[in-house]
């Protein structure tokens, strides 16, 4: 294989120079929000950089993957996963039913890059943007066929293309399907023990279309998965969950209407079967740049949940004024919800300098998922209608410099959260969930890139300091780094994560791991070739108890422009 | 000058004997702690009766600890394994020390452990069976055990153990059983019990089984070892998660359930302490050698844990203070020679 590699750097077509790292940089401008226009400070834009759908692909610092029943989430600044907004190409996607946006639902040729903002905030972002706001991005260049395979027979397809139709109208539309065939396997040497875990069959496909004024897109995906075999819990690892979504996106001058629907059907070989529905639905007006008016609603049908929604109206308005050397910049918002006739306040507040100082204050809420409310009673469990949002305000001090070839930021955080959600045993021993919990986090992240002719190194790290707190914060690592080097076509990426607790309380850990991960990207004239190598050492770790990671896995795509 | 060299040498023998005794005169310690098994944080908490110091966090558990019983010079932790490898620890209670562990089938949920002097009898909740293990802890025989097996108990030359008929597919709770096997795993006997039984002791005369279904209280059945006939019931206000017995007496306590002392004989509830640190979490409890104190874990995830201790003579009860959230679940009266 690496004979057929080094033939291929040979033959490559060496008169272009291409950067395939790059997993971190900042954009100046995106379209669905000001906070990366006018205050970039904690922006980032994460490059998807693997083949495969591991959970590795946002192992950076202040971005941490989570991973559940053979789910991938994201924690951000030590956030739970549910607490983090995630959305599609600008459209809110995350389930109300549990709070979770499962990221290894997408095919990964889907998926180009993943804006982050780091900062909690809901006076920009809405409702259950408390610990932070990722969206998902696909690819600009849609012009493309795309065949991959891998490890255990990985499997990927997928073709994009976009046009003109007439004079003003564009169109892009594209499929891809890809087959992970296993994305746990325990391995524990002393009981000479090998068990491999159902793998995912996904496909997703879209189409937009539109011109400057009216646009449209519509996207719709499936997924089938197997419920990981974990000791001593789920013992099905066949094809047991089936999950479709639609989304879609419709512009028409001051109006946006996104919508996101999910169908979700849960077939356990040895356990209750059960299905559920849930949507999220959103008109925006912006009578004036500055302002916004937005109606939304959420929703759940479900035989276990009941049948529930929620209604609110939002008014958010923000402003900004540019100095010359420094800008500041303050947000409103005001969310009505009907069913309860509560109005939730948030705020955003920063000043952003020239030289590269900057701070902010900002707060953010989440609404209880429907699973904390309306959990049937059992034996063991039952649900809390009378459970209140989770609160959080953060502060924020940092800097950020963009030189020619050097770029760098850092900046120092703090975080409280005001009645976490958290469940705990209640009357009759069933589990119940709680406002409990008040969490203050403080840490420390930055990147710096530095980049020449034909060299790029990316490094950035992350350090929580202090978490004040009755109980560890768990699955967390107080410190991780990630270090990427790369010439041409072939980069090297390190990462660590430090060592995590796993138990509320108690001194157990989960012990560090320093990954290493390859990647070569051959581009020739109509096509390229890459070729990656994650957990390259193949180092057994877990990030949650009973989930082990995927060991070493390589995969080789082929792409081709038409 | 013979005699005076014998006399001598006598002298010697009978001073360095009265020597030698006195340095082996015997100078045993008994020392009394109670071992509290956090379930949340994983770890073995010992408190020392006497000196009413607490060492938190002395030894790390595997994952999901459940059962802690004696046998011999060994403590033996079931640590059910959810998430994790299920196994049993063996501690070594004068070191404190974990010297041994015997890893069980992934996913076999061990839950209760039995010992016959020559091996071990552990029931996997998940797997429906019950394990015999040698004294090394390998796997040497299995039975069926009914449907999701808890409690084992081994008795006057015989293997009992508690089918709780917890039907895991469906989260329902149905009628449970005792079955009777041979220290061969052959089965002998079986008698239908009440709903969701799930604990096992004897007084050395009858077995009691404990349990119920949580929402409608909970039943202790009193039997007959050699017929498996049921001599008497007793119906319980609350479902009992925890049961020891000692004097003629039964200690019970549960989550929600305040602790309760029962006559063995008659099966009547003498008294029930109810002046407790917090409302609900019992979880644990043991009694010292003379029935004198109760020691009750009273756990939480997320708040205070407590050690209650309950003085029976008077009813006055006091309380340790075991940290937030750790979920203290199982309590051990331990007299320790040293």
């Amino acid at each position: 294989m690496l004979a057929f590699l080094l033939a291929l750097i040979i033959a490559a077509d060496t008169t272009k120079v291409s950067f395939i790292l790059s997993p971190i940089y900042v954009k100046g401008k995106v379209s669905h929000g000001i906070v990366e226009e006018k205050f970039p400070a904690t922006y980032r834009v994460i490059n998807y950089r693997f083949a495969s759908p591991t959970i590795n692909f946002l192992t950076l610092p202040g971005v941490y993957p989570r991973s559940y029943l053979n789910m991938t989430g994201i924690s951000i600044r030590g956030s739970g996963m549910e607490e983090v907004k995630i959305m599609f190409e600008g459209i809110p996607v995350k389930n109300p039913q549990n709070g979770y946006f499962d990221f290894s639902f997408l095919p990964s040729d889907i998926v180009s890059s993943v804006e982050v903002l780091l900062t909690g905030n809901s006076s920009f972002y809405g409702y259950n943007s408390m610990g932070g706001i990722v969206n998902i991005m696909m690819p600009a260049d849609v012009n493309f066929i795309s065949i991959g395979t891998g490890e255990d027979g990985y499997f990927s397809l997928s073709g994009f293309k976009s046009g003109l139709i007439g004079r003003k109208f564009y169109l892009k539309t594209g499929a891809a399907y890809e087959f992970t065939p296993s994305q746990y396997t325990l391995r524990a040497p002393d009981l000479q023990m090998k068990i491999k875990n159902a793998g995912r069959r996904k496909i997703f496909a879209f189409l937009e279309t539109g011109n400057s004024s009216l646009s449209g897109f519509f996207g719709i995906g499936s997924s089938a998965r197997g419920i990981p075999i974990i000791p001593g819990g789920y013992t099905s690892s066949r094809d047991s969950i089936f999950e479709t979504m639609f989304i879609s996106r419709l512009n028409y001058k001051r109006f946006k209407i996104l919508t996101y629907k999910n169908w979700f059907t849960y077939k356990p070989e040895s356990l209750n079967s059960s299905s559920f529905e849930t949507y999220n639905f959103h008109i925006i007006y912006k009578p004036f740049a500055f302002s916004k008016i937005e109606l939304s609603r959420e929703g759940i049908t479900s035989v276990s949940l009941g049948n529930h929604s929620r209604t609110s109206l939002s008014l958010a308005a923000n402003y900004s004024m540019d100095f010359g050397w420094f800008v500041p910049i303050v947000s409103f918002s005001g969310d009505f919800w009907f069913e309860t006739g509560e109005l939730r306040k948030s705020f955003f507040a920063g000043i952003s300098t020239k030289p590269g100082p900057y701070v902010s204050v900002s707060t953010g809420y989440r609404l209880p998922t429907y699973n904390d409310l309306y959990w049937p009673e059992t034996q063991y469990a039952e649900g809390n209608p009378d459970l209140k949002d989770e609160r959080l305000i953060e502060y924020e001090l940092g800097f950020k410099k963009n030189l020619n070839f050097v770029s760098t930021s850092i900046s120092r955080f703090w975080r409280r959260y005001e009645d976490l959600i958290k469940w705990v045993p209640g009357d009759n021993g069933r589990w119940r969930p709680m406002n409990l919990r008040n969490v203050s986090i403080y840490g420390v992240d930055g990147n710096m890139s530095v980049k020449f002719k034909f060299f790029k190194i990316v490094t950035s790290v992350e350090f929580i300091d202090n978490v004040k707190s009755d109980v560890n914060l768990i699955y967390y690592p107080f410190l991780s780094w990630s270090f990427t080097a790369g010439i041409k076509w072939v980069s090297f990426n390190v990462e660590y994560i430090g060592d995590r607790y796993e138990r509320l309380t108690g001194p157990k850990k989960l012990p560090a791991v320093t990954l290493l991960n390859m990647f070569f990207r051959i581009p020739f004239k109509s096509f390229s070739i890459s070729f990656d190598v994650t957990n390259l050492t193949d180092k057994y770790y877990l990030l949650l108890r009973g989930y082990p990671a995927p060991g070493r896995e390589w995969h080789v795509k082929f792409r081709k422009k038409i | 000058m013979k005699k005076v060299i014998g006399i001598a040498l006598v002298a010697i023998v009978i001073f360095a004997t009265s020597c030698s005794k006195e340095t082996e005169a015997p100078t045993v310690k008994v020392n009394k702690a109670v071992y509290i098994v956090n379930g949340g944080a994983e770890t073995i908490d010992i408190f020392n009766v006497e000196t009413g110091e607490l060492d938190t966090n002395v030894i790390t558990t595997g994952t999901t600890p459940n059962v802690l019983k004696k046998f011999g010079d060994y403590l033996y932790l079931v640590n059910s394994g959810f998430g994790g490898i299920p196994m049993i620890q063996k501690i070594d209670y004068h070191e404190n020390t974990v010297v041994d562990s015997f890893v069980l089938p992934v996913g076999s949920n061990p839950w209760d452990i039995a010992w016959d002097g020559s091996n071990f009898y552990v029931t996997s909740y998940t797997f429906d069976k019950v394990y015999k293990l040698n004294s090394s802890g390998i796997i040497v025989d299995s039975a069926d055990a009914g449907v999701s097996p808890e409690g084992v108990l081994f008795f006057d030359g015989k293997l009992f153990v508690v089918a709780s008929f917890y039907h895991r597919s469906t989260y329902q709770p149905d009628t449970g059983y005792l079955y009777e096997y041979t220290p061969d795993l052959a089965k002998i006997d079986s008698v239908k019990l009440f709903v969701n039984p799930t604990l096992i002791v004897t007084d050395s005369e009858y077995l009691y089984v404990a349990g119920g279904d949580y929402a409608n209280g909970g039943n202790v059945y009193k039997i007959g070892p050699d017929s498996l006939s049921i001599i008497d019931s007793l119906s319980l206000d609350g479902t009992p998660g925890a049961f020891v017995v000692k004097n003629g007496k039964g200690y019970l306590t549960g989550y929600s359930y305040f602790p309760t002392v029962i006559d063995l004989n008659t099966l009547s509830v003498i008294t029930t302490y109810t002046d407790a640190p917090a409302s609900m979490g019992f979880m644990g409890i043991d009694v010292n050698s003379d029935a004198s104190k109760i020691y009750v874990s009273v756990a939480s995830w997320q708040q205070q844990n407590y050690l209650w201790v309950i003085s029976t003579d008077t009813g006055d009860t006091s309380s340790v203070e075991l940290g937030n959230g750790k979920g203290s679940q199982i309590v051990k009266y331990m007299e320790i020679e040293e």
